[in-house]
């Protein structure tokens, strides 16, 4: 867990796992095989960058929510999840949109055309496109 | 029926500051997101993937952490593997009352996404918590803070997750 603590947020060094390593009283080995453990086990799902969109122009993250029937959820979720642009795609309970999905564009029309366009393939009739508007707050989970 | 927000073709209200890039730079984000591996000297690989040295390599991702493009370089975590529970939330925040609703919703450490969104509910956030108890503690208080209902969409199933841009 200390170890998982400390690699969420690489040193920008020339030797980032020695450097936590000494900051644990450990070898560096440890850091590296502990990390590979999490990394196999699924705790850590990646090591890489945490990228903020809006910097670089991907400013319209329009969400996506449909009305979709129980039985037609896996075949419509696994769809939308294969289609290019589409960054999430999740069967969520508690309101009578079921099926939510998020793609990022550089603007908002693009966006649109591209969820109107996913959409259309499904025969989905109730669905709305819910533009953000402003962050207020956007982060990594860490523990 | 297709509901179109509400003012749709408005500008958005938020001014984004857009940092241009370089091709270095675009070739070091391309490289880290193609993962870091678990070597002594990962940041070495990383430039030799984009054309740079270590050393140039360290120094541009610093920039790329102080100018805030890059938030941060490391582990990403499942929370759901460490038995961390989460949900999707949202609120209808009158439009006088978004700024101070948003800022009590931000004081949540467990919230890491925060946004406005056209039509109602209005602010959407999410929370993860180390368990129920926790999570349904902290949506209590902002549902009695605010005296607004917070709906709760928690995630059913997982059809996609996993964010990489075309640099």
């Amino acid at each position: 867990m200390e170890v998982l603590k400390q690699v969420q947020r690489l040193p920008v060094t020339p030797t980032p796992f020695k450097d936590i390593a000494d900051k644990l009283n450990v070898s560096e080995d440890d850091v590296l095989k502990a990390s590979e453990d999490m990394l196999a086990r699924g705790i850590i799902r990646r090591f890489g960058p945490s990228i903020s969109h809006r910097k670089l122009g991907y400013g319209s993250n329009p969400m996506t929510v449909l009305k979709v029937p129980e039985e037609r959820l896996d075949e419509i979720g696994e769809f939308i999840a294969s289609q290019e642009g589409v960054t999430h795609c999740y069967h969520r309970s508690g309101w009578d949109y079921n099926l939510f999905f998020m793609i990022h564009g550089k603007d908002r029309e693009s966006a649109f055309e591209r969820a109107h366009e996913i959409i259309s393939k499904v025969n989905i009739k109730d669905y709305k496109l819910l533009l953000s508007i402003r962050e207020f707050k956007k982060t990594s989970f860490e523990i | 029926m297709i509901i179109w927000p509400k003012n749709h073709g408005a500008p958005t209200r938020e001014a984004l500051v857009l940092i241009e890039l370089d091709d270095a730079d675009r070739k070091l984000l391309r490289a880290l997101q193609s993962d870091i591996p678990l070597t002594s000297r990962a940041f070495e690989e990383i430039g030799e993937r984009a054309g740079l040295s270590e050393n140039e390599a360290v120094e541009r991702i610093q920039e790329l952490l102080d100018k805030g493009i890059l938030r941060k370089v490391g582990a990403i975590i499942a929370p759901r593997e460490l038995d961390y529970v989460s949900t999707l939330a949202a609120i209808n925040a009158p439009e006088s009352e978004v700024e101070a609703i948003a800022e009590l919703i931000n004081g949540y450490k467990g919230v890491t996404h925060n946004y406005l969104r056209e039509g109602e509910p209005n602010i959407w956030f999410t929370m993860t918590e180390p368990d129920i108890e926790t999570m349904e503690h902290n949506i209590a208080e902002i549902e009695k803070a605010t005296g607004l209902a917070v709906r709760r969409m928690p995630v059913e199933k997982l059809y996609r997750i996993g964010v990489k841009f075309d640099i």
